[in-house]
């Protein structure tokens, strides 16, 4: 739809322009940044404070702030601000306990900073496993032909099953080279089994535009090719989900600009500073593949 | 009181009596008799049956046709001159005069045809006389704005009503060449656009989806071609465009904010005729000609782009295979079987389509039968019966290489109807119209089918269906020679089911992600034969004209309109994949209540040289809907949960300065206005300005007639940018800078204002292809000092840092654009 648009507006002379504008003023936010899981090794979480929309300097980091995690099993784990990273907060597994995470429990984050407190909470949901990964030899489409980018490659398509039970959510992470496709239009979120949140697609295997959701550009020869399945809650699908919207909100069927929501608290609910961002715990799968020639798939259309 | 109401029903019977149809007609009123009996509001009837009581009178009526194609002349003024009385055609031709017998002069008359006079002796018995008028052969007479009396807009009751000659509208110059009835309306005051490229317009502050568009009398659902760069009407079949945007005749109804009312041509009656024209987007061909001379004709008009085709060399790899091109057919037939009855069939059919592999396709088909009935020669009945549909479909597999991991995408909407109309012709000075509409809606909202490796699953939303019935009585009295008045009430009653067995109904609960509007849905099971929701409406209307002088009047209009239909959208434009859907038990009828007052004057040598008009409105809608943040409106059977309603107001001025006559004509127009709403939580429940409120607006349009060969168009448009929301703060999640929206922020900023001219000239030639005929060139350039005119502002993380955040102005059409069409007719 929007490459047709696209297509169109080439045609009947369309541009867009880059211009300065006034931030519209308003009251700042305490901004929680976690993903939690259950891989090992430390696990972190960033407080920040919010800035007008066109500031683009440096975040203020949330310093001195006490920061703690409880689950469902009562174990608590400290988050301690890390000395190199200010506003970066870290939990070092210990002998004891090697990983955070384990499906199934829900985890309450609780934040003193000044005199606002927050909280937060979030369930740890399974995740699937990814089953395969394949490829096969393509040219790059309008999309996945800028400057700089392979014009001729591999095109890949990932495999896995949704979990039985409706309103399983997930978030696909993929990485080149371990690099981490990051951009706005890279944020993969799906509900069951498909991009968008409709009933009906629950415990299929992960439709077409899921499974060909890794392919920003083209994959070439003996490149590392890793994707990861992230469970999400619901309510973290729907974080994620207005957040794709907001950032890749344009042209003319643009909607007008709606609030990401959050799971962060104030317990003061009259406080100027409340909450924004997300806390999420997720269950990890992952799958990693060095991209071979040779075991390209043959034939006309990858499945 | 019982009494009066049969001595109405024995008065029509006496008139249709021997008639066929008569007992359908008496039964008629009888229905609209005794609803309003029996709601207790026959004081209408009381204050209308002093002017139908009155002694048998002569009568005199018949058709006033162009003698040069035998088209019914819309609007022609009859007038005798030694009553100084009059009448003027209705939208077929007709007309008809009743006076004491005697003999009198009729003048007709009718801008851009030469006048005609007869000498006519009224005697007792009912006569008939049809009249063809010949086209003035002034060259410049055609350059006219309209094609009315051009002291109709004085003398008439109308107001807030805009007109256009096709033949006006073909002289503006037009994006790529190509002439465009949608486009050109929204040069008219109080008509405005939310940006280039959008589909429909909005009239008064109003939403796309509440003007009726009527084709034939057949409601069109998306008038627009390419997402909104051109709509479908070819104007090689467009005989007449009528906009009401206030003072809305009882006749009309089932939309709050206007009506666009477009006959289509008959067909010559007299002589084969084509048309034709070559332009970048599109090529038309139109064949019109009697089948039987002076009896039946037909037209056939068809067109389409070619932009794939010109296109095609350069698609290479994966879009070879692309195609993407829109067309429409457009076709009428009328038979004119004696001096008392007519049939007309009209049918449009027009598709968009786009597609690789993956296909997206749109369009509207509509069908409209007419037969118009003299049963006397004071009574004329329009009985309609149409059909309208309105569907889409996407399709991620056209081709059908991989049904195994596809997905479609079906919806649509289908009208039926069958609706008479009556007028009945009473004195000169009264004109009393009637009738009743039964209309039935069928919406499938939404169905989807995907599979994923094989396994096939449906979804979407229920199909859904919806009953109109209306009935409406309107009376137009000139009571004395300055004050004359148009009064009428229409009934509209409506019945919602649901055809799968189950209803919602919206449960409050606490705000959550889940449901932003504190509400969620319960399903209800209900027989699907039985109704979910009725609602019924009173929608009077009223206008009044107090003559001021020769050439000045001035007007007032109340109407208040219900609509049962809505278009789900939360997007800046209106796009092809949004669904109408029909009030439900949760969705209550939008109701608009509208008052206007305008002061009208004629100025100039001739008296109507110059038109100048003054208005002022003044609107209020009820249940508005606007749509929670994270609405998801597609394929949902839930959707009704994200939903919020509110009150919508819209106020303005309007000016209004036309030239008639000389080689230079035009308009110029100004607006000022104001669209808000106030929808419950929401912008923290304060009043916010719509997203196409517009303060100002001025639009002026120019057309010079240099020589038989030359003529030259330019047009200037100047609106204030709309309203926009831009986020407020910013954090960092994961590497990419989100945006943070405060509440109560709707409508933040404005875009940049918009403004833009455009030329034309046109180029007459003697001959036309194969020495036939006449043709021309139309030279054209669009935004001709390449204005970079804005139709959004954005925001979004910079594309190669996306910590930083940055504003991004949307031009939909950058630069200016030359064009060359070429036109023959034969």
């Amino acid at each position: 739809m929007r490459y047709l648009l696209v297509l169109f507006s080439m045609f009947l002379f369309a541009c867009e322009d880059v211009v300065t504008l006034q931030s519209p003023k308003s009251d700042r936010y305490l901004v929680v940044e976690s993903t939690l899981t259950n891989l090992p090794g430390p696990q972190k979480i960033i407080l920040t404070q919010s800035q007008d929309y066109f500031d683009n300097t440096n975040p203020p980091a949330i310093q001195g702030a006490e920061v703690i995690v409880r689950d469902d099993a009562s174990n608590e784990f400290k988050f301690v601000e890390s000395p190199d990273a200010p506003g970066t907060y870290v939990w070092v597994p210990t002998a004891l306990k090697p990983i955070f995470g384990q499906v199934g429990r829900i985890y309450q984050l609780t934040i003193k900073s000044g005199s606002d407190s927050f909280v937060a909470s979030a369930k740890m949901n399974p995740v699937p496993p990814i089953d395969s990964i394949a490829y096969k030899k393509a040219t790059a489409n309008p999309r996945q032909s800028a400057d700089g980018k392979p014009k001729e490659g591999f095109e890949a398509r990932f495999f896995g099953n949704d979990l039985v039970g409706e309103g399983s959510c997930y978030r696909v992470k993929f990485y080149k080279n371990g690099k981490l496709f990051n951009s706005p239009s890279n944020l993969v979120v799906f509900y069951d089994s498909a991009l968008q949140k409709v009933s009906g697609t629950d415990g299929l295997m992960f439709n077409l535009p899921i499974r060909a959701s890794i392919n920003p550009e083209l994959y070439e020869a003996n490149d590392k090719l890793k994707v990861e399945l992230y469970s999400i809650s619901l309510d973290q699908f729907s974080f994620y989900s207005q957040a794709r919207l907001e950032l890749n909100n344009a042209g003319l069927f643009s909607r007008p600009a709606a609030n990401i929501p959050s799971n962060i608290k104030n317990l003061n609910s009259n406080s100027k500073l409340q909450g924004a961002g997300w806390f999420g715990v997720s269950a990890v799968s992952s799958l990693e593949t060095v991209i071979d020639p040779a075991k390209a798939r043959k034939g006309s259309d990858l499945p | 009181m019982l009494l009066i109401v049969l001595n109405f029903i024995d008065f029509f019977d006496n008139v249709m009596s021997g008639k066929p149809f008569g007992f359908f007609a008496s039964y008629l009123c009888v229905f609209i008799v005794n609803m309003m009996y029996i709601k207790k509001i026959g004081f209408l009837l009381l204050m209308l049956l002093p002017t139908l009581m009155f002694a048998q009178k002569a009568t005199i009526s018949g058709y006033v046709k162009d003698a040069s194609n035998g088209e019914g002349l819309i609007g022609a003024s009859i007038y005798i001159k030694e009553l100084k009385v009059g009448n003027v055609t209705n939208t077929y031709g007709f007309y008809s005069l009743s006076v004491q017998p005697g003999e009198f002069t009729l003048v007709f008359s009718s801008s851009g045809f030469a006048k005609q006079e007869k000498k006519v002796t009224f005697s007792g018995k009912n006569q008939t006389l049809n009249i063809e008028m010949k086209p003035e052969s002034n060259e410049l007479a055609e350059v006219r704005v309209t094609a009315k009396a051009v002291d109709e807009n004085v003398k008439g009751i109308e107001m807030s009503v805009n007109k256009i000659d096709i033949k006006t509208i073909r002289k503006i110059p037009a994006l790529l060449g190509e002439v465009d009835l949608v486009r050109a309306i929204q040069l008219l005051p109080g008509v405005s656009t939310v940006g280039e490229g959008a589909s429909g317009f909005n009239v008064r502050g109003g939403g796309v989806d509440q003007n009726l568009v009527l084709l034939d009398d057949a409601p069109v659902y998306n008038s627009s071609h390419l997402f909104g760069f051109f709509s479908v009407f070819n104007p090689d079949a467009v005989k007449d465009v009528k906009l009401f945007k206030g003072g809305i005749p009882s006749q009309y109804g089932g939309r709050v904010s206007s009506i666009l009312d477009v006959k289509m041509k008959e067909g010559n009656a007299k002589k084969l005729e084509v048309n034709g024209g070559i332009g970048v987007i599109f090529s038309r061909l139109s064949i019109e000609a009697p089948l039987i001379k002076d009896k039946a004709s037909f037209i056939v008009a068809a067109r389409r782009s070619y932009i794939d085709i010109l296109a095609k060399p350069f698609l290479t790899g994966n879009n070879a295979d692309a195609t993407f091109n829109f067309y429409d057919l457009t076709a009428k037939v009328n038979y004119n079987i004696d001096t008392k009855n007519t049939v007309f069939l009209s049918g449009y059919f027009g598709r968009d389509v786009f597609g690789t592999g993956f296909g997206f396709n749109w369009g509207n088909s509509t069908i409209s039968a007419r037969w118009n009935h003299v049963f006397s020669n004071k009574l004329f009945m329009n009985a309609t019966t149409f059909y309208s549909n309105y569907d889409y479909l996407l399709d991620s597999d056209l081709k059908n290489k991989r049904p195994s991991d596809a997905f479609r995408w079906t919806s649509n909407i289908v009208n039926l109807s069958f609706k008479p109309d009556f007028t009945y012709y009473v004195t000169p000075d009264n004109t009393l119209t009637f009738g009743a509409q039964v209309l039935s809606y069928q919406f499938s909202p939404g169905k989807a089918s995907a599979s994923s490796n094989g396994a096939v699953r449906n979804f979407g939303q229920a199909d859904k269906s919806g009953l109109e019935l209306s009935a409406y009585i309107g009376d137009e009295w000139k009571i004395s020679p300055r004050i004359s008045v148009q009064y009428g009430i229409r009934y509209s009653n409506y019945d919602y089911k649901s055809d799968d067995g189950v209803y919602y109904e919206r449960i409050a609960v606490p705000n959550s992600i889940e449901n932003p509007t504190g509400f969620t849905l319960k399903p209800v099971q209900v027989s699907p034969t039985s109704s979910v929701a009725t609602y019924g409406n009173w929608e009077p209307r009223f206008a009044l004209n107090l003559k001021a002088g020769e050439n000045s009047s001035f007007k007032a209009s109340y109407n208040r309109l219900a609509q049962y239909v809505h278009l789900m959208s939360n997007t800046a434009a209106s796009t092809p994949l949004d669904v109408w859907t029909p009030s439900t038990n949760n969705i209550k009828p939008q109701i608009a209540d509208q008052v206007a007052l305008g002061v009208f004057k004629n100025l100039g040598e001739n008296g109507n040289d110059y038109e100048t008009s003054v208005e002022v409105y003044y609107k209020e809608m009820q249940n508005q809907i606007d749509y929670a943040d994270r609405a998801n409106l597609f394929l949902n059977p839930l959707f009704e949960k994200d939903l919020l309603f509110g009150k919508g107001r819209a106020y303005g001025l309007e000016l209004y300065l036309k030239k008639n006559v000389g080689k230079l004509t035009g308009w110029a127009s100004y607006t000022l206005a104001r669209s808000e709403r106030l929808i419950e939580g929401l912008n923290n429940n304060e009043w916010y300005v719509n997203r196409y409120d517009r303060t100002h607006t001025f639009n002026m349009v120019g057309q010079y007639a240099l020589s038989a060969k030359w003529s030259f168009g330019a047009n200037f448009a100047y609106i204030t940018g709309v309203p926009y929301s831009i986020p407020s703060q910013k954090y960092i999640y994961e590497g990419v800078a989100y945006p943070q929206t405060v509440p109560g922020t709707r409508g933040n900023i404005r875009v940049p204002d918009y403004h833009r001219l455009d030329i034309s000239a046109t180029k007459k030639n003697k001959k036309a292809l194969f020495g036939k005929g006449s043709s021309e060139w139309v030279f054209s350039v669009y935004n001709l000092y390449n204005r970079k005119n804005p139709f959004s502002i954005y925001t979004q993380p910079n594309a190669d840092n996306t910590l930083k955040t940055e504003a991004v102005q949307l031009s939909i059409i950058g630069s200016f654009i030359p064009a060359v069409t070429y036109n023959f007719t034969f």
